[in-house]
């Protein structure tokens, strides 16, 4: 099945992240030694990286997919069925690309914001869209202007990822003088 | 493309979930072993 390919990596990932969480919480239960416990939360907090890395990956998916969604004519005017959750959730499909481009939009946002974590959306996006090209070879939807487009909007994200690193860098510099 | 929409937020409906879900287990074990 051609879908759950383009996510297959993804779903691989997410199962070794359960599989080690499951192993960690039965390693925690009889944990007494410090340096062992240390050990743990290393671990642990490895997983939460990892787990944002694929939380980006997502999101740079569905940012496409939702774009694609409400600049695609065929998908609005033929109303394609939302599964039934979202259907309940959002309504239809043209409130959905609406609604839910925007939360996208704000987590994007957010996570630029947030100074520790340095994402590389712009990379993340251009691979997800070869990876999406590839499966659908005929795709008309998949328009230069519109990869143009995506990726200029992560470049802006990019950069603004970067200003700040530096703005931290040159404070510690001025802190530690 | 367009039939295989529903099918793809399914998927990645599921995925963010199970993301959610994993980041919650996390949370919890992380306040254990740091005895918060």
């Amino acid at each position: 099945m051609k879908i759950k390919e383009a996510f297959k990596e993804d779903i691989e990932q997410l199962n070794y992240i359960n599989e080690t969480i499951n192993e960690l919480i039965i390693l925690s239960e009889n944990v007494t030694d410090e340096d062992a416990k240390e050990h743990l939360i290393n671990r642990v907090e490895e997983l939460k990286r990892k787990l944002e890395q694929l939380k980006v990956r997502i999101l740079a998916t569905e940012m496409y997919i939702v774009k694609n969604t409400k600049n695609n004519p065929y998908v609005t005017k033929n109303n394609v069925k939302l599964p039934e959750k979202m259907k309940k959730k959002y309504g239809d499909v043209k409130t959905y690309a609406a609604v839910r481009l925007d939360q996208l939009e704000q987590e994007v946002k957010k996570r630029t914001e947030q100074t520790d974590t340095k994402i590389d959306f712009k990379t993340i996006y251009k691979c997800r869209l070869d990876q999406l090209k590839s499966q659908y070879p005929d795709s008309k939807q998949l328009k230069p202007r519109m990869l143009k487009r995506g990726i200029e909007k992560l470049e802006l994200t990019n950069n603004k990822i970067n200003e700040t690193e530096e703005n931290i860098k040159s404070e510690d510099k001025e802190l530690e003088k | 493309m367009e039939e295989n929409i529903e099918k793809e937020l399914e998927l990645i409906e599921m995925i963010n979930n199970s993301i959610e879900d994993a980041q919650k287990k996390l949370e919890i074990l992380e306040k254990k072993l740091k005895g918060e």
